[in-house]
């Protein structure tokens, strides 16, 4: 088990000693040829120094400086970095060079060699970051890549963590904060137990931490996101200031009072949408009823839209703005989502979340370690959890990357922390009952219907609807459909609600043929009725013993049945054994019969849990391996 | 499209003289049908998330030496994936102007909601591009997009291009261009054809010079699919319907000026503007001697010099044609963009004698050169062409992969244009060798258990070995050679893996992998069964579409051919196996034989491909070809105990 825990660094007890200026540690290249070039490493960081020199609360100065010994292609991705810029952080110089094995420098950075650019990432329409992005590399291997650059802040907010491992091997690595007065700061550390080495001059103080000769970081497949990095060292400070919002980290209740300073004002709705709203929810008995009302209306009259500002990418802009623009980021579509239910006198707030892919929250750790947002209305009866940027969810369902997250509720006692429901194996399903007629050639002609529900029925609408193709029979049948079946054709795909009722499992009726789906050769058939799910070896960890937890989306349960009315003339030669396995993490079964002719094959799976522990791992290895071999089984007909 | 900035380009502009400018008369503004605004469904394609109405642009030249664009889109909104068209981002050429943007919504009730001039934001965007961009506010099903805005650019010898198709279902495109006296441009037009091809002309007079008359010519096309990305198609703008149009000469009663009309005319200009990158330096000279040693063979001097800019300098994978650094700097850096770096080849070939000259293409990623439009913006790269004696050299030092003479794969084209000083050629690319392989040997054995153990031998060649050679480099080598492995054996053990010349190019690539798979086969009473223990095999059909409407684009052809020796437990004997197959469409054919002997069983698999463009019309040939070859490819093998060897 990895150890967690959190220190404050008070300064009350500063010893005012002299201390020297700061050099950067040197490391000579001869010190870096030594015995190195044979390792079977894309590279070795031969030293990672980062300092962050903080005047005040107002101003900080950034400095990086690495050194990289570049041993095969892969490696020169190290000469690829990126600074970003904002209304918060000006870059003031950056400067690198390449040397040989024996420190003789091959070439310098040039002004030019350092592009300029703003655009804007993934999902966000526009923000006013600008990037200087950097490649630098020799064409020679091997060789020195170094490189320095330095970033002024205007607040301490952005302080930066230290993450002294990578995926090649980290000879040091040093974290050097310097503090020109006394401030006060939080960190939260995972596998880094040392102490720093203490520097005082003055009122200035001088915290430097070292790790030597660092392993590369431990790779898992299906690894859950929160152990991707195993050593680690975070900072927040304990005020500080954006915009002139002045902040705390010194509990969950001041960081949220600080965020809920920021929506202050903003939950207006326009007299326009205040008449939507009165009208949409005058027939409805219940709060949970008015809510789920005005969560389809949030659904259909708004967009996401991702614009990010300055203190934009944390203050949202009012409801106001939503409902004139109809569209907003996860924070915009909160705001006008609880807006809408204050109006109706429902108390409702923001809740600041980690989604799960990003890991989970340090909950003794109040900071901000945020990236969405959702909205929480405590409802007598129950609460509900409303993620307003989705489309294709019932009010109170939550995606699987907001299911079982703690998150920090925003209300009247500033900030909580709580935790998001998520759904068991049993409301996440898959359920499909297929007829089909095999003919001796091989070809099936199939009619069927599947079911999805929870997660599934969220991811498989979002699949359906967002794909560029547009043809919705298209997609499923070179989508779905495809995944065990060899091109599929559908003379029919009928979806049932696809655009509506979510809270109703999808349903899709469908008929067609697979002209290939069963390999017939002269006196045999084989064929594979586990149509739609199966396991195969590259759903099982490659790992023999694993450090961390295998990771699943969610959890989930399948139950397919297959009715194959089999070619005349043909006998049973060959089946895999019916086989039922049950686990405390999962369960399987397969159960077949022939009846006039008909084969009837029914498979059911489970994963109960999210995450399959280490200490489960090799009882889930055994089950999956048995699942695996069941599943790749052919019955095996034979010409009488 | 990348857009010339030579200052000889310019000069020429300078001395041109006024004329009036074209009053356009555009779609209205707002005025929006109540049909249209009470559409729910699209008629002709009931599944469409949004419809373009209709995209209109006129294209004119003013009064002050600038070209005009003025575009106006208007879009119905049928759906909540549809809203995403209200995402709107222009892109233009960073020295042009866009403004006067206006955009808004019209609700189905006719209510208007404006997009505000804070919601327009600028980006700068790589190789000399901005763009515009804004959300469009206000939307919602059933409602109505519209913007429209204005292009300017003192370019005026390429106006901007024009594609009809979109990603939506297009009702209208329509673009017209105002051609005052003295202009004379040239369109070019891409997958336009027939009736459509032809514009219609129409007089029109000039406000500040009333005697005279501009024409102007309008294309308009209705009913045009939306058109998104299928497997093997590299370029989607190659297949989009689209026009371009160039400036290729001006005269009025004074004066005359020719611009780009030839070739040839392109050659001058750019001969002119390359000479400075032909220059070689001291350092550069200095280097020479050292990188083609004692070698007085040409043609081997030839091999080395490409080997240096291939290897001794780091590429910057920048498309232009244009370079930025001189050779010598180039070589100071160590790092150049492809053009750059064969421009470094290019000067130490000519000062080696060797009569070596640039060569313009469109690479493939770029798309197809229009043959008879002499446009320097079709090209995106700058290769080498040299000759020696009746040997002609096309190289590209771009691609570190990429052995003497052999063209990267996205450089895999049928025409450049070489510029001979002041001559512009198109000349022919000899299509790659046929040499592209992968040539497999198994040797492995089954236990009685199921289990399977051996061995393969992978020998690859050409494209097949410059693409694996790239992968090994720039991957986790043993992880990847590991799913060659488990990609066709789910259950696979990688034990051991050996590479022979990884670093020769000059030497095919060998992979040796030994490996066993355990529960390989299905047991079952006394027969075991199994899939052909194929490397290199076809799991599944890439072809999943029924219909294909742009050519399958395989890039360079390929044979492919697995030889597997298997043994088997003595106490089985064969069954059955699988039908031989022979699969023969044209250009493309498949073999697939088995033959059993005393220990075991001898598998032969070959897939050749002889052609690399299927047209549409081939298409279903093409698919079901490959549907068989993955049936075939799933062949089971039966084994049953020999009665003797179970002690019966």
């Amino acid at each position: 088990m990895h150890s967690f825990s959190r220190r404050r660094h008070g300064v009350r007890f500063l010893i005012f000693i002299l201390f020297s200026f700061i050099v950067l540690t040197d490391i000579s290249a001869a010190d870096i040829a030594a015995g190195t070039s044979s390792e079977n490493t894309d590279a070795i960081v031969v030293l990672d120094e980062l300092e962050f020199h903080i005047k005040n609360i107002n101003s900080a100065v950034l400095n990086i400086h690495r050194k990289v010994q570049v041993l095969r292609e892969k490696g020169k991705e190290f000469g690829r970095f990126s600074v970003t810029e904002n209304r918060y952080a000006k870059c003031k110089k950056i400067s690198a060079r390449i040397l040989d094995l024996d420190g003789k420098e091959l070439k310098e950075l040039k002004k030019d060699d350092i592009l300029k650019a703003n655009i804007s990432p993934g999902n966000t329409i526009y923000d006013d970051n600008k990037y200087r992005l950097v490649e630098f590399a020799w064409p020679q291997l091997p060789y020195i890549l170094e490189y320095e650059y330095e970033v002024e802040f205007n607040t301490v907010f952005m302080w930066p963590d230290w993450f002294p491992q990578e995926d090649v091997p980290v000879r040091k690595s040093v974290y050097r904060l310097m503090l020109d007065e006394p401030v006060n700061y939080y960190t939260y550390h995972r596998g880094i137990e040392i102490s720093p080495d203490v520097i005082k001059k003055g009122k200035k103080q001088t915290l430097i931490w070292t790790l030597e000769n660092l392993e590369p970081r431990l790779k898992e497949d299906w690894m859950p996101p929160e152990d991707r990095h195993q050593k680690y060292l975070l900072f927040t400070p304990a005020e500080f200031q954006l915009d002139g919002y002045k902040g705390y980290s010194d509990s969950w209740a001041h960081f949220g009072e600080w965020d809920r300073r920021l929506a202050n004002g903003r939950y207006q709705l326009t007299p326009e949408l205040q008449n939507t709203v009165r009208k949409l929810t005058a027939d409805c008995r219940t709060d949970r009823e008015k809510i789920g009302k005005l969560y389809s209306f949030l659904q259909n009259y708004t967009r996401y839209v991702s614009i990010s500002l300055g203190i934009g990418g944390w203050q949202p802009n009012s409801a106001e703005s939503v409902c004139t623009n109809k569209y907003g980021d996860c924070k915009d579509l909160t705001t006008f989502m609880v807006a809408m239910a204050n109006f109706v006198d429902i108390p409702a707030y923001p809740a600041l979340v980690k989604t799960r892919d990003k890991g989970v929250l340090f909950r003794d750790f109040p900071s901000n370690q945020f990236n969405h947002v959702i909205a929480f209305v405590p409802l007598p009866d129950d609460t509900m959890w409303l993620e307003c940027t989705a489309d294709y969810l019932a009010a109170g369902d939550l995606p699987p990357d907001d299911e079982g997250c703690f998150v920090l509720v925003i209300n009247e006692k500033n900030g909580e922390i709580m935790r998001t429901p998520a759904k068991s194996a049993d409301k996440n399903t898959v359920s499909s009952i297929i007829t089909g007629d095999l003919t001796n050639d091989g070809e099936l002609q199939f009619t069927g219907q599947v079911k999805f529900t929870g997660n599934n029925a969220f991811s498989r609408r979002a699949g359906l609807l967002t794909d560029e193709r547009k043809d919705l029979r298209q997609i499923f049948s070179t989508g779905f459909l495809a995944k065990y079946l060899s091109s599929p054709s559908l003379q029919r795909c009928d979806f049932e609600n696809l655009r509506d009722n979510f809270d109703l499992p999808l349903i899709c009726d469908f008929s067609g043929t697979v002209r290939k789906y069963a390999v017939s050769s002269a006196r045999r058939i084989f064929f594979n009725p586990a149509l739609l799910h199966r396991e195969t070896a590259s759903d099982l960890p490659g790992e023999e013993e694993r450090e961390f937890a295998v990771n699943y989306y969610f959890p989930y349960s399948t139950i397919d049945t297959v009715r194959i009315n089999l070619p005349s003339g043909y006998d049973l030669e060959a089946a895999p054994e019916p086989l039922e396995l049950s686990a405390p993490f999962g369960k399987y079964r397969t159960s077949y019969e022939i009846r006039e002719n008909q084969l009837t094959f029914v498979r059911e799976e489970a994963i109960y849990n999210k995450k399959i522990q280490p200490e489960d791992y090799a009882a889930y290895r055994s089950f999956m391996k048995a699942v695996i071999k069941n599943d790749k089984a052919n019955f095996v007909l034979n010409w009488m | 499209m990348s857009r010339t900035n030579l200052p000889v380009l310019m000069f020429l502009f300078c001395f041109m003289v006024f004329f009036g400018q074209q009053a356009v008369a555009q779609e209205k503004w707002g005025k929006v049908s109540k049909e249209v605004l009470a559409m729910k469904v699209f008629p002709e394609d009931s599944t469409a998330p949004a419809v373009v109405l209709f995209d209109v642009g006129k294209i004119s030249i003013t009064q002050q030496f600038s070209m005009n664009m003025e575009r106006h889109v208007r879009i119905k909104i049928l759906s909540e994936e549809g809203k995403d068209a209200a995402n709107v981002k222009i892109r233009y050429f960073h020295k042009d102007n866009l403004g006067r943007i206006e955009a808004q919504t019209i609700l189905p009730n006719g209510k208007k909601i404006k997009l505000n001039g804070k919601q327009i934001f600028e980006e700068s965007v790589k190789n000399y591009y901005k763009q515009k961009v804004f959300a469009i506010p206000g939307v919602e099903v059933g409602s109505v997009i519209e913007y429209k805005y204005k292009l300017s650019s003192e370019y005026l010898q390429m106006l901007e291009p024009w594609y009809f198709q979109n990603e939506y279902y297009t009702k209208l495109s329509k673009v017209s261009v105002s051609i005052l006296p003295g202009f004379h441009y040239n369109a070019f037009q891409r997958n336009i054809f027939g009736a459509e091809a032809v514009p219609t002309e129409e007089d029109f007079i000039i406000p500040s010079a009333t005697a005279k008359r501009g024409k102007a010519f309008t294309w308009e096309l209705e009913n045009l699919p939306g058109i998104s990305k299928e497997p093997y198609m590299l370029t989607l703008d190659d297949y989009r319907m689209a026009l371009f149009f160039q400036l290729i000469e001006y005269r009025d009663m004074y004066s005359s000026y020719r611009f780009i009309k030839t070739w040839d005319d392109l050659a001058e200009k750019l001969n002119e503007a390359y000479k400075e990158y032909y220059e070689m330096n001291g350092d550069l000279r200095k280097k020479m001697p050292e990188i083609m040693g004692d070698t007085q063979v040409i043609p081997e001097k030839i091999k080395k010099l490409y080997e240096f800019s291939r290897d001794g300098i780091e590429t910057d994978w920048l498309a232009t044609i244009y370079p930025r650094n001189k050779p010598g700097e180039v070589l100071e850096k160590r790092k150049g963009t492809p053009t750059e770096k064969n421009f470094l080849l290019l000067s130490m070939l000519r000062d080696a004698g060797i009569e070596a000259k640039p060569m313009l293409i469109s690479t493939r990623r770029n798309g197809t050169l229009i043959e008879n439009w002499p446009q320097l913006g079709q090209f995106d790269r700058v290769i080498v062409y040299a000759e020696y004696g009746s040997q002609k050299y096309f190289m590209d030092a771009a691609d570190r992969y990429c052995p003497f003479c052999v063209l990267p794969q996205n450089d895999i084209v049928s025409k450049g244009l070489v510029i001979d000083e002041s001559r512009g050629k198109i000349v022919d690319i000899p299509p790659p060798g046929n040499n592209n392989m992968t040539e497999i040997q198994g040797v492995m054995k089954l236990d009685s258990d199921g289990n399977l153990e051996g061995k393969f031998i992978m020998h690859l060649k050409g494209y097949r070995d410059i693409a694996m050679r790239e992968k090994l480099n720039t991957t986790d080598m043993e992880k990847y050679i590991s799913e060659l492995l488990t990609d066709q054996f789910s259950d696979a053990k990688l034990d051991t893996f050996e590479i022979a010349h990884l670093d020769s190019l000059n030497l095919p690539l060998a992979i040796t992998l030994n490996f066993s798979v355990p529960e390989f086969a299905q047991i079952v009473n006394d027969n075991i069964y199994f899939s052909l223990p194929f490397l290199n095999s076809q799991h599944k059909n890439p072809f999943r579409r029924a219909k294909r409407f742009f050519p399958v684009d395989f890039n360079y052809i390929f044979r492919n051919s697995e030889n597997i020796e298997l043994s088997i437990p003595k106490e089985f004997e064969i069954a059955e196996l699988p039908a031989q197959k022979t699969l023969n469409i044209k250009s493309a054919n498949y073999v697939l034989q088995l033959a059993s002997g005393e220990k075991g069983l001898s598998i032969r698999r070959n897939f050749n491909l002889d052609k690399t463009i299927f047209y549409p019309s081939e298409y279903g040939f093409l698919r079901s070809f490959y549907g068989e070859m993955v049936s075939a490819d799933q062949g089971q093998v039966v084994l049953r105990r020999i009665p003797d060897a179970a002690g019966n």
